[in-house]
């Protein structure tokens, strides 16, 4: 009797864990990738299978593994094996598929792909940040458009010459200051004086020109070398942008119209 | 309405008509509206040089007109979405593709061809008007271009033959152009359309509503359109740097070539006159000398004519240079624009090309995992 009543709790653990695999087997979310599917439920190779109308990428992977006629079950499964087999090697293949800042959004995809464990799901995911990588884009380009309908284009590019006069003039201005200042040592401190007048006078201006400095990625030339019309307006509309996320799309875009590498 | 203007009693009479644009007097349901790409038209300019004919300004016509033609179409209310296409696209359900045969701000001729998404020809036609003088006024209502009544000629013609399908008929066009569109996506979809002899597409049967893969196949054309949405943003802008110059153009093209034209039939009746009345004089035989004195006032007056007709010749060649003059003032105006427009074009439709490059493999990639079947090599390709 106590060596029955001991043996229970491992009868009912035993039965317990059969349980669990059995509905992993089933199609659970977490399902392993080596797991065959227990019956198919589709049969007909039909271009359109039935999706569970839900949407949710665990259950169309669900749908998958049971729908899965037992002819492509290896072909299913061997795929899952190769993507499935751990979140670097997709993280690999997104990469390969989309370039750019797109290769962040990947390896987050890839992330949420190890933990949900299908492979279908990486590729939704990886194709889902695509989309929006695609919308980021054509956001920053229609950014642009805007700035130059509103009559900024001409202005814009005027301003960022501006802009590159007066970092040069920032900068001249600072050796010089500092000549001047070389030079009025043995001086009375008249021109000092002047120069400090005229520093509280630009005060504003030269913090606008420090913001605008910080604005400007480190990769990004300050003087616009060898922009067109479209990339000054581009690092314009970025300069001006206020929204860092917006902002960082433009300089993207910078990048790309300029042939910069990050 | 038709207005009839004369704009020299020795030349030819021009009738000047004036074709009012059909607008939607209640909204049209949402599954009733095409969507309408308008190629960006041919130049048509000739290898062979004509002086008469700018290839800059036919490159800018051929990327305005259509503009204007979206704008027509679009005020009209019958339609959905429509856009100016740098490239075919199997998305839209009703392309439109044209030529300029001739533009001079007088005379516009276009070659119009339209098809829609299932293979039918809607149009393929010339159509053709003359611009009254009027029609450059700077008091008429300025949304309305010179070259007016042939868009809305074009925009009528094409409602009349929509009206003429069936809503059931409008429907199915659309579905058959979304099929057509996801087959060129995942060949797979090449089951539901089937095509005939004649290259006319018809539906099979559709996907089910739950099919998460043209659910997906949805979105990337959402992508296409907002892509062709933005392009048209770089041809709006194109449109409305233009306008103003190439009215400009238009107005002072039309009046030198009427003159040139009048001066040029002029200049010919003063010749073969002159000619005429030559060959008679030296043909009057007499001995007379009131003869005499007859046949050397003839011969005097047939060379003077003919002189005459050269002279008025020379001075039609004077209008030809003045019209190359302006010709070639607004064709180094457009080139750059143009030049500016077709590098961004090209640049948008690149990289969105590659995206579409990789939405292609990954719905590909998403379809063998979700159904567990495999795309034939042959239709994969």
């Amino acid at each position: 009797m106590m060596s029955e009543t001991k043996k229970l709790p491992i009868v009912l653990s035993v039965l317990f864990l059969l349980g669990c695999e059995t509905q992993q087997m089933g199609g659970g979310p977490q399902s392993p990738s080596s797991q065959t599917p227990s019956s198919p439920s589709v049969s007909i190779p039909s271009p359109s299978p039935t999706m569970p109308s839900s949407g949710s990428q665990s259950s169309s992977s669900s749908s998958s593994q049971s729908g899965s006629p037992q002819q492509g079950s290896q072909t299913s499964s061997g795929s899952q094996d190769q993507t499935s087999g751990g979140s670097e090697s997709i993280g690999s293949n997104s990469g390969q598929m989309s370039s750019g800042s797109s290769s962040s959004s990947s390896g987050q995809s890839s992330q949420s792909s190890g933990s949900m464990g299908g492979s279908q799901r990486s590729a939704s995911s990886i194709f889902k940040d695509s989309l929006g990588d695609f919308d980021k884009d054509i956001a920053s380009e229609r950014v642009v458009i805007a700035s130059a309908d509103r009559g900024d284009g001409m202005t814009g590019q005027e301003s960022a010459d501006a802009a590159a006069i007066s970092e040069g003039a920032l900068e001249g201005g600072m050796g010089s200051s500092g000549a001047e200042s070389e030079i009025s040592e043995g001086q009375e401190g008249e021109s000092t004086e002047s120069q400090s007048e005229s520093d509280s006078s630009d005060e504003s201006s030269q913090s606008e020109a420090d913001k605008q400095k910080e604005r400007i990625p480190d990769d990004i030339p300050m003087d616009g070398t060898g922009e067109d019309v479209i990339a000054r307006q581009i690092r314009e509309a970025a300069i001006q942008e206020d929204d860092p996320v917006i902002r960082e799309a433009l300089w993207e875009e910078y990048r790309k119209h300029m042939g910069i590498k990050k | 309405m038709l207005f009839i203007g004369i704009h020299d009693t020795e030349a030819k009479t021009i009738k000047y008509e004036k074709v009012q644009l059909d607008i939607a007097q209640n909204e049209i349901p949402f599954e009733e509206l095409l969507d309408v790409g308008i190629m960006i038209f041919d130049p048509n300019v000739p290898e062979k040089e004509n002086p008469m004919i700018f290839p800059e300004i036919r490159k800018a016509e051929a990327r305005y007109m259509p503009y204007h033609l979206k704008k027509t179409l679009e005020n009209t209310g019958h339609w959905g979405g429509v856009w100016v296409l740098p490239e075919r696209s199997k998305a839209i359900d009703l392309i439109i593709v044209g030529r300029i045969e001739k533009s001079d701000g007088l005379d516009v001729e276009l070659k119009i061809g339209v098809w829609d998404v299932v293979g039918s020809q809607w149009i393929n036609k010339t159509y053709e008007s003359n611009i009254a003088k009027s029609s450059y006024s700077k008091r008429r209502d300025l949304t309305q271009d010179p070259y007016q009544n042939i868009f809305n000629k074009i925009a009528n013609d094409l409602l009349q033959i929509k009206q003429s399908k069936d809503r059931e008929a409008l429907i199915r066009l659309s579905q058959t152009g979304e099929i057509r569109f996801a087959s060129e996506l995942i060949p797979v979809y090449d089951d539901y359309i089937s095509k005939n002899k004649k290259n006319i597409y018809s539906l099979e049967r559709l996907p089910s509503e739950d099919d998460e893969i043209m659910q997906r196949i949805l979105e990337v054309q959402e992508r296409e359109f907002l892509l062709l949405d933005t392009l048209n943003e770089y041809y709006g802008q194109l449109y409305e740097n233009l306008s103003q110059p190439y009215e400009d153009w238009r107005k002072l093209s039309r009046e030198d070539m009427i003159t040139y034209e009048e001066l040029q039939r002029s200049a010919r009746t003063r010749k073969i006159l002159g000619a005429v009345a030559l060959a008679g004089a030296l043909a009057t035989d007499g001995d007379s000398r009131a003869s005499s004195t007859m046949r050397q006032m003839a011969v005097y007056g047939g060379i003077e004519a003919m002189r005459s007709g050269f002279a008025t010749a020379s001075e039609a060649k004077i209008y030809q240079e003045s019209l190359k003059e302006s010709g070639a003032d607004f064709d180094s105006q457009a080139q750059p624009l143009v030049i500016e427009l077709e590098g961004q074009t090209i640049r948008l439709t690149g990289s969105a090309e590659e995206k579409f490059q990789e939405w292609r493999r990954l719905l590909k990639e998403i379809y063998i995992d979700e159904t567990g079947f495999t795309i034939p090599q042959a239709e994969a390709e």
